[in-house]
């Protein structure tokens, strides 16, 4: 088994206080667009239901015994769309969420703490690929830096990527009550 | 005496440890080390961080390669390997007995829900036993007597010896008492002897000679006791396809046979199989002590998921356990089921060094293997001058029921006895499904003369006709399905008949039944002759003019049901039913 | 120096088959997850296969098609492959690597296992012996499923082998105990994958449903990841969660020949039918996950189905699977023929474990006897018909053409149900005795007397049974 570096930690503390905010904005934007999305697919199903209902009445009166199956047909299709409207929401509000986080943590370029920031990645590229690393600047911010048969990414964006990654179970506090 | 109680509960002095050694590759169960001088074929190696146990298989240059017993995922080049400066070993004690072991005869009862790699299997070693000097000071001893008795290790008489290459005078032995099982009790020749004692599983224990056997392990099956009987001592090979019934045979001889301990050894079987057999034998009564089954039968339980290399040691490690107890002047039985996956991980690590294969992809070496295997039964006089026996009863799993694959062709050639179950009597619901035609002992004659020895002259004579009976049987069976019963001469009629109620009445046993699941050897014969008795009854009828489709149309039942209707060893009762027979066959009479 | 999973190795020595040979790396470990990046961006997965020295040989489980050595970076994670467990994967639809399919976020656990699992310690397995009803007649009645047992399906290419699937799939429960369905499909046509959304979809949206599904068109490599990904999910489900877990693996051929592809890529040592060696110890380490365990509740059940090649059931599959598993249901193509399904061969088939999961306490008190006499006298009908090839159905005895009434009533009136409908063991039963009822009361010797008495069996039975 591995063990990370010393210093492990520090990339993922450059934007620990970017994340608590973060996911705590997510919260207030996400309860918004999840809940409309609760709110549609309990519409549907409602809708379908009554269809049912009509479904198995009009055929009764008709006589035929095979309104059952249309009207459990009708429920699962709204089902299906209801649940697939929540998922889509639950995504919709995943995606906003690393979408901020790439902004935010693009946003620190713009800041005078920048500076203490970069020359922390360009640290941990050395001592990840050792001193006679090649470090450069990347275009989104951070650093990429090259030994030979070895690179590491450094770069902001994909350090907002790997941010959240790590976060998993926690985002997941977005759409549960 | 001062002397003794500093002995006990001392421990035997670890050997010096072969410098650190460091992975060079990991792939699967293949591991290469580097050498670093004080490594030895088959020594025991300590690998990674998590102390994974393997087993130097070559050492090649600087290089060597080492079989991990356990899943290898994560360990990586790099990380430090530890030698152990000695062979894959495994403690010999009474805590074997009743006991659940996994490959490495670690045992699986202190260990958690879910086995992980190099995780710590739990220790058996807390418990003290109630140890009993059988010599004093002084004395002097040979290697395999007896130095002591372990009083509460249940059924069976647990010995503790003086070790193999060892003896001379008794310098300390430990008074009675409670002991635990790495405690020094004895110094023999100067030499310490702890009450369990670590054993190199791939060497066999040394016997003083080994000896013919006339004696027949008594499986309580009757198919088996009737017409294949296996000499104590000997080997024997149940080749089965699935859904033959293997593992029921087997499951069925580890609870009845009359050995005084069992070695089963489950390799690359089904789990919750295994967790069937542990349950029944802890519930089951062994007839002849009135204690329960688990308490002669240690269980070696290597899952078909359990790590692949693991299967390759435990059959090595249950015939060491097994010539543990033989040298005690025990009959033992090791059971393994299966052999065929034991062979497997044979060519699966041959495939990963990259030996040159042969047949279907197995080592070259799967042969002498698998004969090196058997060769370790026997009937033996022990180094203490007891008489001991291993019997070994492996099970094959021929791929696709195929009888000439390898496994299967080679075993055939070094065992003294087959039992090949048929798919056709499984399918027919004929259990055990033992074929006749396709099954032999070679036992046979040596325990003929046995039986002669000892009085019972009608024992050969009795499997010789029975034999006979099924083979005709067989023959006109051919000719039935072409051209119909009724075109068969009356005579010939009969001996179909004769073979129904062989088949029906004598082999079939159900191991489900309660009162014939087991079947004593006096029943067995008097089951046997009441069958063959009935059969000449209705031959005699036949001939004196009576129409053969009338006798076929009689009610058997009297006969057929005599060996679910009587206990195990109720040779009178099948008598009784046999005189109903005969009298209803005597109505007949013209 | 220490290894991370933040370094990118990019020195490739050579691409062949699906593995590629990473060179320079330091401290990769065996079994290893490895995330690989191309200069496109694209993102590729693989698993670590040998860790020699500064060489790394790497199996791409999306296939090596398009990559160029020049452009590839592979990142080690540090451990054998994760995979998020807990509740949230109940209702999802994911791909065979666990990727969402239903157009919702990826899925996150509570905590989470690794793929490959650890072997259950045969001690601590508690031995099955409560059943788990599929509604479907047949199998309840002839060859119940057991709670932790392994009962595999054994058809042929043509035979409704996924709709019985399916339907089992979707009409299983444990006595009311929370039960969940995990349904791995590896190598399903999109039409199959389909068909398989909709059948389950009521199960999905109530929340009891894992899909994965691996199609035809999906890396062949990635299947021999789904039915891991499935197993580790049910475990967390069964053993952490408490309920009652139905696995369902298909098409477990597919599976095999994925793993035949990586074994020849590899070169190795080729054993029967140029499939590995390990193969028994590889679907043993599936099927084996199945079980219960002392003193946890829950259970996991596992129903592989797989597809014979041209029927053969020799053919090392079927084979090795039927040595691991506990019995088996196999599939008729002449019972399809006649127009019956599902078209069980009900004396091929067996579950092993079936007496301790069925009968009194269990299910029904008659339950064992009358399977065993509605086998028997279907044994009896099989070699009546045969006879009757022969000799013609004029030459019977009566009592022989009972038995082919029999044989028609057990068809259409017991066996025949529609692949939409659950049947209640009640039903099943019920219907069993109505084709034995078929037959001379002389002819149930199985069946207690006071049994044949309840159901008013007769010495000479009416000629046709209503049904």
């Amino acid at each position: 088994m591995k063990t990370p570096a010393p210093d492990f930690q520090t990339t993922d503390d450059a934007l620990s206080p970017v994340r608590t905010e973060l996911l705590r904005a997510a919260h207030a934007d996400a309860e918004a667009t999840l809940a409309r999305a609760e709110r549609e697919a309990a519409q549907l199903v409602h809708q379908a239901r009554a269809e049912a209902r009509a479904v198995v009445g009009e055929a009764r009166r008709q006589g035929e015994a095979d309104g059952a199956d249309a009207a459990r047909d009708l429920l699962v299709q709204a089902r299906r769309h209801a649940r697939s409207h929540t998922l889509a929401a639950r995504r919709e509000t995943y995606e906003e969420l690393r979408r901020e986080a790439a902004k935010r943590v693009g946003g620190v370029r713009g800041t005078d703490r920048y500076a203490a920031v970069r020359e922390r990645l360009e640290r941990r590229a050395r001592l990840l690929l050792g001193p006679g690393a090649e470090v450069s600047e990347h275009t989104d911010g951070g650093v990429v830096a090259r030994a030979p048969g070895r690179r590491v990414d450094l770069s902001l964006t994909a350090l907002a990527d790997r941010a959240l990654d790590r976060m998993g179970a926690e985002v997941r506090s977005l759409w549960e009550p | 005496m001062g002397a003794v109680t500093e002995a006990a509960g001392t421990h035997p002095q670890p050997a010096a440890r072969p410098p650190v050694s460091r992975i060079l590759r990991v792939t699967g169960p293949l591991v290469e080390m580097e050498y670093t001088g004080g490594i030895a074929m088959y020594d025991l190696v300590s690998i990674g961080p998590a102390g994974l146990p393997g087993e130097v298989v070559a050492i090649s240059g600087d290089v060597v390669t080492v079989q991990a017993y356990e899943y290898t995922g994560g360990l990586a080049p790099g990380q430090t390997a530890l030698p152990q400066g000695r062979p894959l070993s495994v403690r010999l004690g009474p805590e074997l007995l009743g006991g659940i072991f996994d490959g490495l005869l670690r045992p699986l009862s202190g260990a958690g829900e879910w086995l992980l790699p190099g995780a710590h299997r739990g220790s058996a070693g807390e418990r003290t036993w109630s140890f009993s000097p059988l010599v004093t000071e002084g004395e002097q001893v040979a290697e395999g007597q007896a130095l002591a008795e372990i009083r509460d290790a249940g059924p069976v008489q647990v010995k503790v010896l003086v070790p193999p290459g060892c003896g001379g005078t008794v310098d300390e032995i430990a008074t009675a008492g409670d002991r635990p099982l790495d405690t020094v009790v004895a110094v023999v020749g100067g030499t310490e002897v702890p009450v369990g004692a670590l054993w190199p599983v791939r060497r066999p224990r040394p016997v003083r000679e080994r000896v013919d056997s006339h004696d027949a392990l008594n499986t309580g099956q009757r198919v088996i006791d009737l017409l294949f009987p296996v000499a104590r001592g000997s080997t024997v090979a149940v080749p089965g396809g699935f859904g033959t019934g293997k593992t029921v045979l087997l499951q069925q001889i580890a609870k009845w046979c009359d050995a005084d301990v069992i070695v089963y050894v489950g390799c690359g079987e089904r789990g919750n199989e295994m967790a069937d057999v542990i349950t029944e034998l802890a519930e089951l009564k062994d007839p002849r002590t009135g204690g329960r089954l688990t308490d002669r039968t240690v269980t070696i339980a290597n899952t078909s998921n359990m790590p692949m290399m693991a299967r390759e040691a435990s059959v090595y490690t249950g015939v060491t356990v097994a010539e543990y107890f033989r040298d005690m002047g025990l009959d033992v039985v090791v059971i393994a089921d299966s052999t065929s996956r034991w062979a497997e991980a044979l060519r699966e690590f041959a495939s990963r060094t990259g030996d040159l294969p042969a047949e279907e992809g197995y080592p070259a070496g799967l042969a002498s293997a698998i004969a090196a295997f058997y060769e370790r039964a026997a009937a033996v006089t022990t180094l203490g001058g007891d008489r001991g026996s291993v019997t070994v009863i492996g099970a094959v799993s021929p791929p696709g029921g195929d009888m000439a694959e390898p496994v299967t062709a080679h075993t055939e050639r070094f065992v003294r006895c087959l039992w090949t179950l048929d798919r056709d009597l499984a399918y027919a619901r004929h259990y055990p499904a033992l074929s006749w035609a396709g099954s032999f002992s070679r036992d046979v004659p040596v325990l003929a003369a046995g039986h002669r020895t000892a009085g019972d002259p009608v024992w050969a004579r009795r499997r010789d006709r029975v034999g006979a009976v099924l083979a005709e049987a067989d023959r006109l069976a051919d000719l039935v399905d072409l051209i119909g019963i009724a075109a068969l001469p009356a005579r010939e009629r009969i001996s179909v008949l004769a073979g129904r109620l062989v088949r029906e009445g004598v082999l079939q046993q159900s191991a489900l039944s309660e009162r014939d699941a087991y079947c004593g050897p006096e029943k067995t014969a008097a089951l046997a002759d009441a069958v063959l008795t009935v059969a000449d009854r209705c031959r005699e009828l036949v001939d004196s003019g009576i129409p053969a489709a009338s006798v076929e149309e009689i009610d058997f039942g009297p006969v057929l049901r005599a060996r679910e209707d009587t206990g195990p060893h109720d040779a009178a009762g099948v008598a009784t039913r046999r005189d109903a027979m005969l009298a209803r066959l005597g109505e007949m009479w013209p | 120096m220490s290894p991370s999973d933040e370094i990118e190795y990019t020195k490739v020595r050579e691409l062949r088959g699906p593995l590629v040979v990473v060179e320079g790396v330091a401290g990769i470990g065996w079994d290893e997850y490895v995330r690989i990046t191309l200069a496109s961006g694209e993102r590729r997965h693989g698993v670590v296969l040998d860790a020699d020295r500064d060489l790394a040989v790497v199996q791409v489980l999306e296939g090596t098609a398009g990559m160029d050595p020049e452009g590839v970076w592979a990142a080690f994670s540090g451990s054998p492959l994760r995979v998020p467990v807990g509740t949230d994967w109940l209702g999802r639809v994911c791909n065979g690597r666990g990727g969402p399919l239903d157009g919702g976020p990826p899925v996150f656990g509570s905590d989470t296992a690794e793929v490959g699992g650890a072997p259950i310690n045969p001690v601590r397995r508690e031995p099955p012996s409560e059943p788990v009803l599929t509604g479907v007649g047949a199998v309840d009645a002839l060859t119940t499923l057991v709670r932790g047992q392994k009962l595999p399906v054994f058809s042929v290419a043509g035979l409704p082998h996924l709709e019985l699937a399916a339907q089992i799939a979707a009409q299983a429960t444990a006595a009311g105990e929370p039960f969940s369905v995990v349904f791995a499909g590896m190598g399903l046509t999109h039409a199959d994958a389909s068909f398989v959304r909709d059948a389950l979809e009521e199960r999905s949206a109530a929340g009891e449903l894992v899909l994965l599904l691996n199609t035809a068109d999906d890396p062949v490599i990635e299947r021999i990841l789904t039915p891991r990904i499935a197993l580790t999910v049910a475990e967390h489900l069964a053993f952490t969660e408490a309920r009652h877990v139905l696995v369902v693996m298909t098409d477990m051929t597919t599976y095999a020949e994925a793993l035949r592809e990586v074994s020849a890529a590899r070169g190795e040592i080729p054993a029967r039918r140029a499939y590995p060696g390990y193969l028994y110890s590889d679907l043993a380490s599936l099927y084996e996950r199945c079980g219960r365990i002392r003193g946890r509740p829950g259970s996991v059940t596992v129903l592989p189905v797989l597809t014979m090649p041209a029927g053969d059931i020799t053919h090392p599959v079927p084979d090795l699977t039927g040595y691991i598993t506990e019995g088996q249901i196999v599939l008729s193509a002449e019972t399809h023929a006649r127009g019956v399904y599902p078209p069980l061969d009900a004396l091929s088939s067996l579950s092993r474990l079936m007496r301790k999961g069925a009968g009194p306490g269990r299910t029904r008190d008659d339950h064992l006897d009358v399977a065993a006499q509605l086998l028997a006298a279907l044994a009896r009908a099989r070699q009546v018909r045969d006879l009757a090839d022969l000799v013609g159905q004029a030459a019977l005895s009566p009592t022989d053409r009972r038995y082919l009434d029999y044989e028609d009533a057990f068809l259409r009136d017991f066996a025949d149900q529609r692949s939409d409908e659950p049947r209640d063991l009640d039903t099943s039963l019920e219907r069993g005795w109505r084709a034995l009822l078929t037959l001379p009361r002389s002819q149930l010797s199985m069946l207690p007397a006071h049994l044949l008495d309840a159901h008013g069996a007769k010495d000479t039975p009416d000629k046709e049974v209503s049904s």
